[in-house]
């Protein structure tokens, strides 16, 4: 029996009285992209944070090539391959692109307290961050300040970061939140690409990419999974018309 | 206008020549005037090593630099009473080994650092604003009622400790030992900022959750760059109290932590020689406003507004070319 890459097993979260993920299963496994959709306030963003270390969950387990991380710190699971962007561009602004990837590369393999050896002069640093550069299509704004680039470079510049950290999964938040039909067509290459190096968990809202993308589409509603499936499944189950989807698909 | 590179080393070029318009000028207080100048670049370079390149806003940097001051002075005061220093089953002599002595500094002000960075950094903004400023604060008063060491009258050393083969006493040997201390801390910070350290200071000040992201614990980060903070600001607490010969609770005061941020913020938070143009021009409005009006404080502050309110980046961005936000990666 194939043996996922990320496993979720009754993860629960809540603030107050409201349960952002209520006993929620999920799995993840190789060459796979898992899209999560569901209406605002589901709970897809809170699985994100609780998968990537960023929240504690209440109660459940997570698993990672069978290890259980559930209560590994964020920077522990990033150092293990859990690579994530975020639901807003979350990069350092003040740097340059180069410096960007420096820094991730850096944070993977450790060594980060060292106050001695020049990081700009580490030529394997600066050889690895091209490559991934490459990848993105960033190279030729590898010396632009970060507070320079578009949003779109901004969210490819965030892909190459989660690559850098020699992913055992992807974890993407809303990728193609912002980007024009081009941008979102170029990321969604992208991923057909990446999902070969590590499995992509998606969410996203904008239901072309999920469909064109997803090769298992999840819904979520109220903080559990309502459905589960491939594209005509989750189009035909009608609760998640009801839920999410509307007549309109 | 000029390239920051030019003026780093105008700055170095003209601090080296100080002794020499001294000898010129037949007046040796201007030599020792600009040892307190190094002296407190020496601090404000450690304390913008985590305010500037790290958003940390300590208020309670006159905890190591009184920490420095006053084991120079406990240290000298033993070896001239032939006292040995007694903690609970422990006994040794004093010194006046400056060598040691500033070996002894750097120790005991990056254990207090760690353990202040350690509980202050549990906090952010205000909190550790006001947190800093308590630890200060209880050593302050803690050296007030401590009468062994002259409590609220400070303690006296007749002489500079010694290094072998120079005249401490001499002002511009001793100008260029602080000198000297001054180009290995800028050597020193300025190899921190650009390790792997100092480029995750950086990104832990903009973004901690993208640090997270790749692995790097910021609290770790910002800990460590705490207590090079706190020996660097130590060390230069012990230069100044072998310059004055003299250490008393003032340098352990909030006034001198306001003091040292001052510095800091006049002359550019952002910019390695920030803190020398800081502590430069501090000193010589002191001494320019001191000699005209006795409410010279008033006249500093107003300065510091406008500064604050049209030149956040200090008085490094009216000198040199490129803004402070364009470099901070490199």
């Amino acid at each position: 029996m194939k043996k996922p890459v990320l496993e979720i097993n009754k993860l629960s979260k809540s603030f107050g009285a409201l349960k952002a993920n209520n006993n929620l299963n999920l799995n993840l496994f190789k060459n796979e992209i898992h899209a999560l959709i569901g209406p605002n306030g589901s709970g897809k963003s809170t699985l994100v944070r609780q998968i990537s270390g960023f929240l504690k969950q209440d109660s459940g387990q997570i698993y990672l090539k069978e290890i259980d991380i559930s209560n590994h710190s964020a920077e522990q699971r990033s150092r293990m391959g859990v690579a994530r962007s975020f639901q807003i561009s979350s990069v350092i602004n003040s740097f340059k692109v180069i410096d960007n990837l420096r820094l991730s590369i850096m944070g993977r393999d450790g060594g980060y307290l060292n106050p001695l050896n020049n990081i700009y002069k580490n030529k394997d640093y600066s050889d690895e961050a091209y490559d991934l550069l490459k990848i993105v299509d960033l190279e030729n704004k590898a010396n632009n300040l970060v507070s320079t680039l578009s949003h779109g470079d901004k969210r490819k510049l965030e892909i190459s970061l989660a690559l850098s950290m020699k992913p055992k999964l992807f974890l993407f938040d809303e990728p193609m939140a912002g980007l024009d039909k081009t941008s979102s067509q170029l990321m969604i290459d992208l991923f057909k690409k990446l999902k070969v190096k590590a499995p992509i968990l998606l969410i996203e809202h904008d239901m072309e990419s999920v469909f064109a993308l997803a090769d298992r589409i999840s819904v979520l509603d109220y903080g559990s999974v309502i459905a589960s499936g491939n594209e005509i499944e989750i189009k035909s189950n009608a609760k998640v018309q009801e839920v999410y989807l509307g007549d309109g698909n | 206008m000029m390239s920051e590179k030019k003026l780093n080393l105008i700055i170095l070029i003209f601090l080296f020549l100080v002794p020499l318009f001294s000898i010129l000028l037949n007046n040796i207080y201007i030599t020792t005037l600009f040892s307190k100048i190094v002296i407190l670049s020496i601090a404000g370079i450690g304390l913008n090593l985590i305010l500037g390149y790290g958003g940390m806003v300590s208020f309670g940097h006159a905890a190591f630099f009184g920490l420095g001051g006053y084991v120079t002075g406990i240290l000298a005061f033993h070896f001239n009473n032939y006292e040995p220093i007694r903690i609970l089953f422990f006994e040794f002599e004093g010194t006046n080994q400056l060598l040691f002595i500033w070996v002894f500094t750097l120790i005991l002000s990056s254990i207090l650092a760690l353990f202040i960075g350690y509980f202050s950094l549990r906090t952010t903004g205000v909190y550790f604003i006001m947190i800093t400023l308590a630890f200060a604060q209880m050593l302050y008063y803690f050296s007030i009622s401590w009468p062994t060491y002259g409590g609220e009258d400070g303690l006296s050393l007749s002489l500079r400790n010694q290094i072998p083969f120079l005249n401490t006493m001499d002002p511009i040997t001793f100008f260029y030992i602080c000198y000297v201390w001054l180009i290995v801390t800028i050597i020193f910070v300025k190899f921190i900022l650009n390790s792997p350290l100092g480029i995750s200071l950086k990104a832990s000040k903009e973004n901690v959750d993208r640090v997270r992201s790749v692995g790097i614990n910021p609290k770790k980060v910002k800990l460590i760059s705490f207590i090079i903070s706190g020996a660097i600001t130590g060390l230069a607490g012990s230069l100044y109290a072998d310059l004055n010969r003299f250490v008393s609770p003032t340098i352990l005061s909030w006034q001198m932590s306001g003091e040292i941020m001052i510095l800091v913020i006049l002359g550019g938070m952002f910019r390695l020689y920030g803190p020398i143009l800081g502590a430069f021009s501090y000193i010589i409005l002191e001494q320019f406003l001191g000699g005209i009006t006795e409410n010279w404080q008033f006249w500093l502050g107003f300065i510091i507004l406008l500064e604050v309110l049209y030149a956040k980046a200090g008085i490094m961005s009216f000198l040199i070319k490129d803004k402070y936000n364009e470099k901070t990666s490199s």
